[in-house]
């Protein structure tokens, strides 16, 4: 498609796939790259690689652009690529001074935003995001004699920042055994009311004030570090408040005038000292000796056990177990006191649910819960609903493509949760979510976290853009078969049970037997599914992913022209291509990787090619097809 | 003599351009008329016609006995052989004030035909008169020992190497106006090129300007950039980064532009900062968007008002060209501070008006020598192309670009256009902007406001001390 205009991109205000066609079939466009930097001082530094207007700024040709990334990452072990942008600014003039140490506007770049963009030479409304961050805080800005250069990562970088960052503190607990100081607090999503076999439940209640002599009784070591009036007594960390009764023994002699069987009272204490009256309400009392042996005191009243679930509000707790010597003992909610959002709850001493002696807390006592984790509405089950939400309550991050809602319904009936409290990023974590629903996220063109479906349903058979060989830059065109991807015979793990650390259940072995034939050899991997819980969600994908791992699958990495340059990840595009022993005809391809290269602005690119794997409205008839979605997947 | 400095007692063309610090009222010491064409060899005709009053020092062709002060005479009694065109001699005894015999006793080599004794001189033993290159000394400088009445020693007395600068001989017919040959071989600093005039106020003998508008012109200077940098003021500015200031870059690129709609009666305003103003012999808009249609005109004036329009002309935009260029067709000899250009151009499309850039002030202009004949004019297309799998190549369209190679063959070494050109390289190196404008004729042919990708290797063609000719290439090249 051309006419009589050759360079319709000089009057275009539209940067379309119409235009770059146009531009194509006469061999010639305009596409230029700009930055925008943010200066100390609330300037914009507007730099390109040649001298041009955007609208109504000037971009003064000072850097050459490095090559950008964008990429959904390895399937089955999902990662997203935020981009490290360096770009080399040229300062030999000293035009930018000012913006150093010792000139009139500096005032540090750490932090400072950094943005590339791509357009159609100076109309300004064609303009694409391709980068945007903000300079980094380790070697993020550096000086020589002729340049300046600014290391930036990506807008989203923080993403990668650790999902849970609440620990347990003493500061809000202050009688906390010590082996749980800095322990991260969990969080919740999803119904842990069910699928616990074999246990009565698997969410661990952590007990937040173990070390209180109040709670189990127990003996604690004494020495009277001041033998005076009154007489002070050391214990570390013995966590008594004043007006608490308590008791001393010893292995010979108590100090001068205590004795056993006695009751006394706390009349002062500091962090490891306290000073103790006979009489309650009465003064503190003299000690005259250190007395002989080892002593120690113990309390007398016993104080509820405080149990801790999650720092987030959920939907419900719905029982409590006490597990003593593998046995769980159900707790009644007449002997447990529920506290705000139901993040915690108190267990009373005494109770006869126990014995008829009543219950009595002791060290090697663990609470599990049966709950409903963060409320979520209708997708509180949903791992695109709990991703989401996790992205947003943990960094703050909004801007999910709008088409996370359409998977969001499109996985509603497969059930999800989350109990974690690992110090794990953020997006590994939601990758890993998405991931057993057979979707991917990446970073689009328009700078959103968007989705990437591997469901067979979502596969574009006819995707409206071919790649011929006159879009390939020579001698670029690698196809090889993906070897980490291509299995044939796949057990799934799946259910992750807090209480045992581990995946609980495994899933029976499937296998492509045709694929296995055909290679004649049985290629097996693991997958593991630690957020879904239920048997059939899980066989269901892992036969799907088990479709298409056992279709053989070619990564293609290639370069093409800017005529590709509106693609995205997750694009279908057909090959068409013919380069020696390279043939694809009317092949799908999804795109994992796109990338802009500066010089000519070409397009780098990794493909999926669907060449050998069928999917809905796509039937290669290539001999030898073994995969794809009508493959036939058993049980071994 | 009624000032602190005497005519011809500063060092030639070394004060002021045209300072006109000297001042005569009384005893011009020589009048030389010529009123009409001369033979061959009698190209020098002086004659007194009548009386002089007190202080006649010279007097040419002396008819009859002078009883004042007749100190010379000097009468051509026979014809001479060539090279010989003027002997003096004394063919009679004079009363008064005799005192120099005149004779030439012998024949003279070649160059030596000119005998001009004044035997009662009293020469100084450091440089005389003559006796160095003309023009290398400070003109009529201390060296020269001279009593009253006899400021000039004339002698001759010896060979001179080629290249000496005066040889007060011509030794072909010349047309009317031609009897005086002036030759300055000698360097001359920046901006001294068009400094041979000496104006005063009385007694202004001598008028000699060195200008064209034949030869190549550098504009390296730009004094229409004021000291400031802000020294444009438009009357209608786009939003943006449009400012008019920009007119002031030697990026081209980067533009003032008028607001949308605002395509006539647009007023771009200079004030060069210099009160003495500036001599405009070059004056260039590059990179604009007008129509061929535009009405455009440059006008210069003294006051910021323009109440007094003091110079004006119109230009005209070049079909196809962005760049605009006037060349002064004479030697401006009036300086204005404030300069600006008036643009019309109703038929614009764009519904505005921008420049990339706007430079005038004096040039360098090449004397005689030039480039030689054949001009490289090269288009440079800024593209990056990418070669696919189909047996082609696509490209990505950077910009058209330009560039001019010129050949010098034989400069004359250490003379005018040779140093000239080397204070264009030493000052501009390769960093620099220059406005080269090799055919002033028609500008737009050659003409590129670019940078010399290197400084060129010279072939210096060593004839001895002063008497080299160099060749060397250059190239001047826009997209630098």
């Amino acid at each position: 498609m051309s006419g009589i205009d050759r360079r319709k991109y000089l009057t275009a205000t539209v940067l379309d796939q119409d235009l770059l066609d146009w531009c194509a079939d006469n061999l010639e466009t305009r596409i230029e790259m700009a930055c925008d930097i943010e200066a100390p001082g609330g300037d914009t530094i507007r730099v390109s690689d040649r001298n041009k207007y955007v609208g109504q700024y000037f971009y003064e040709a000072r850097v050459r652009f490095p090559e950008i990334i964008r990429t959904v990452g390895e399937w089955l072990s999902p990662n997203v690529s935020f981009s490290t942008l360096t770009i080399e600014v040229s300062n030999v003039d000293g035009r930018y001074n000012k913006y150093l140490a010792g000139g009139s506007d500096y005032g540090g770049w750490i932090g400072r935003a950094v943005t590339v963009k791509i357009g159609l030479g100076e109309q300004d409304s064609t303009y694409v995001k391709v980068f945007s961050g903000i300079v980094t805080d380790v070697g993020g800005f550096q000086i020589s004699t002729r340049s300046f250069t600014i290391v930036a990562r990506d807008q989203y970088d923080f993403l990668n920042d650790k999902m849970l960052i609440e620990t347990f503190k003493e500061s809000e607990f202050p009688k906390i055994q010590e082996e749980l100081l800095g322990t991260l607090k969990p969080v919740i999503y999803g119904d842990y009311t069910v699928s616990t076999t074999p246990f009565p439940a698997i969410v661990p209640a952590y007990v937040v004030n173990g070390a209180n002599p109040q709670l189990d009784l127990e003996d604690r070591d004494f020495t009277i570090s001041s033998v005076s009036n009154p007489g002070i007594f050391f214990s570390r960390r013995h966590l008594m408040d004043v007006g608490d009764e308590l008791t001393f023994e010893t292995t010979d002699t108590l100090p001068t005038p205590l004795s056993t069987a006695t009751s006394y009272w706390i009349t002062s204490v500091t962090n490891d000292d306290f000073t103790v009256t006979d009489i309650f309400g009465g003064s503190a009392i003299q000690i005259f000796d250190t007395g002989i042996g080892n002593h120690s005191f113990r309390a007398v009243t016993r104080v509820p056990v405080k149990c801790y679930l999650t720092y987030i509000d959920i939907q419900s707790l719905d029982a409590v177990y006490l597990e003593r010597e593998n046995s769980y003992f159900l707790i009644p909610f007449s002997e447990i006191t529920v506290n705000s959002g139901n993040k915690s709850f108190d267990i009373l001493q005494g109770g006869t649910w126990f014995s008829v002696t009543g219950y009595e807390y002791k060290q090697t006592d663990r609470f599990y819960v049966k709950c409903k984790g963060i409320d979520l509405g209708l997708n509180s089950d949903n791992a695109v609903s709990q991703a989401k939400d996790i992205l947003s309550r943990f960094t703050g991050f909004t801007e999910t493509d709008a088409n996370w809602t359409i998977f969001e319904t499109k996985v509603s009936s497969i059930k999800s949760r989350v109990w974690h409290n690992q110090d794990t990023p953020t997006i590994d974590y939601v990758l890993s979510l998405l991931e057993q629903v057979r979707l991917e996220a990446f970073i689009s063109g328009e700078a959103k976290l968007k989705i990437n479906s591997l469901h067979f349903d979502d596969f574009v058979a006819i995707p409206s853009f071919t790649v011929f060989n006159h879009d390939i830059v020579k001698g670029s065109f690698e196809p090889l078969i993906d070897e980490q991807n291509n299995f044939n015979r796949a057990q799934a793990s799946y259910d992750f049970h807090p209480i045992s650390d581990e995946q609980a259940s495994l899933t029976k072995i499937l296998k492509n037997q045709n694929s296995i034939n055909q290679i004649n050899k049985k290629i097996s991997k693991k997958v593991e599914f630690p957020n879904l819980y239920l048997q059939n969600n899980v066989q269901e994908q892992l036969t799907e992913i088990l479709k298409i791992a056992s279709a053989t699958l070619y990564i293609v990495n290639l370069e093409t022209t800017w005529r590709s340059f509106l693609l995205d990840v997750g694009d279908f595009v057909f090959f068409n291509v013919s380069i020696g022993s390279a043939v694809f005809e009317d092949v799908p391809c999804l795109i994992r990787t796109i990338g802009y290269d500066p010089v000519g602005l070409k397009i780098i690119l990794e493909v999926w090619s669907f060449a050998m794997c069928p999917f809905p409205g796509y039937e290669p008839g290539y001999a030898g097809t073994v995969g794809g979605y009508n493959a036939t997947i058993t049980e071994e | 003599m009624t000032t602190t400095y005497g005519y011809l007692s500063l060092p030639y063309l070394m004060d002021p351009y045209l300072a006109g610090v000297t001042r005569k009222t009384v005893a011009s010491q020589v009048e030389l008329v010529i009123i009409k064409d001369h033979f061959v060899n009698s190209q020098t005709t002086a004659r007194v016609f009548k009386n002089h009053g007190y202080l006649n020092q010279v007097e040419l062709n002396v008819e009859t006995a002078r009883t004042v002060l007749n100190q010379v005479e000097l009468q051509i009694v026979a014809d001479h052989a060539f090279g010989s065109q003027v002997n003096l001699e004394t063919s009679q005894d004079h009363v008064f004030g005799a005192q120099v015999d005149r004779k030439i006793s012998t024949d003279r080599t070649l160059n030596n035909q000119v005998n001009f004794g004044v035997n009662l001189h009293e020469h100084c033993e450091d440089y005389g008169y003559l006796r160095q290159p003309y023009l290398r000394m400070q003109y009529l400088s201390d060296y020269l020992c001279v009593h009253q009445r006899s400021q000039v020693d004339r002698m001759v007395d010896v060979d001179h190497p080629y290249g000496s600068q005066v040889e007060r001989k011509i030794f072909k017919e010349h047309g009317f106006g031609s009897q005086v040959l002036g030759v300055i071989f000698r360097d001359r600093p920046f901006y001294s090129q068009a400094t041979f005039i000496k104006a005063h106020r009385v007694g202004s003998q001598v008028r000699a300007v060195l200008y064209n508008t034949t030869n190549l012109r550098i504009l390296c200077d730009f004094p229409s950039r004021g000291f400031s940098g802000l020294n444009w003021v438009a009357n209608s500015t786009a939003t943006g980064d449009f400012n008019v200031n920009n007119l002031n870059t030697d990026i081209v690129e980067q533009i003032w532009r008028s607001d949308m709609g605002d395509i006539a009666g647009i007023e771009l305003k200079c004030d060069t900062e210099i009160p003495q103003g500036v001599f405009l012999d070059t004056f260039a808009i590059l990179g604009h968007n007008f129509t061929i249609s535009a009405s455009i005109q440059l006008q210069g004036s003294t006051t910021s008002n323009f109440a007094t329009v003091n110079f004006s002309t119109d230009l005209s935009v070049i079909r196809n060209h962005d760049n605009i260029y006037y060349i002064a067709p004479n030697l401006p000899t009036a300086s204005y501070r404030y300069w600006r250009v008036l643009i019309t151009d109703i038929t614009n499309a764009y519904g505005y008006l921008q420049v990339g850039t706007i430079v005038f002030g004096s040039s360098i202009i090449f004397q005689g020598e030039c480039f030689v004949d054949q001009v490289f004019k090269s288009t440079r297309h800024f593209s990056d192309k990418v070669e696919t799998e189909g047996f082609t190549n696509v490209s990505n369209d950077r910009a058209l670009k330009y560039a001019v190679g010129l050949d010098f063959r034989s400069l004359r070494y250490n003379r005018g256009n040779y140093n000239n050109i080397r204070g264009v390289f030493d000052f501009a190196r390769t960093s620099f902007k220059c406005l080269w404008i090799p055919t002033p004729q028609y500008p737009e042919r050659f003409a590129v406001f670019g940078k010399l990708p290197q400084i060129p290797t010279e072939a210096h063609n060593n004839k001895g001390y002063d008497m080299d000719f160099i060749d060397f290439s250059i190239e001047v090249d826009e997209s630098l």
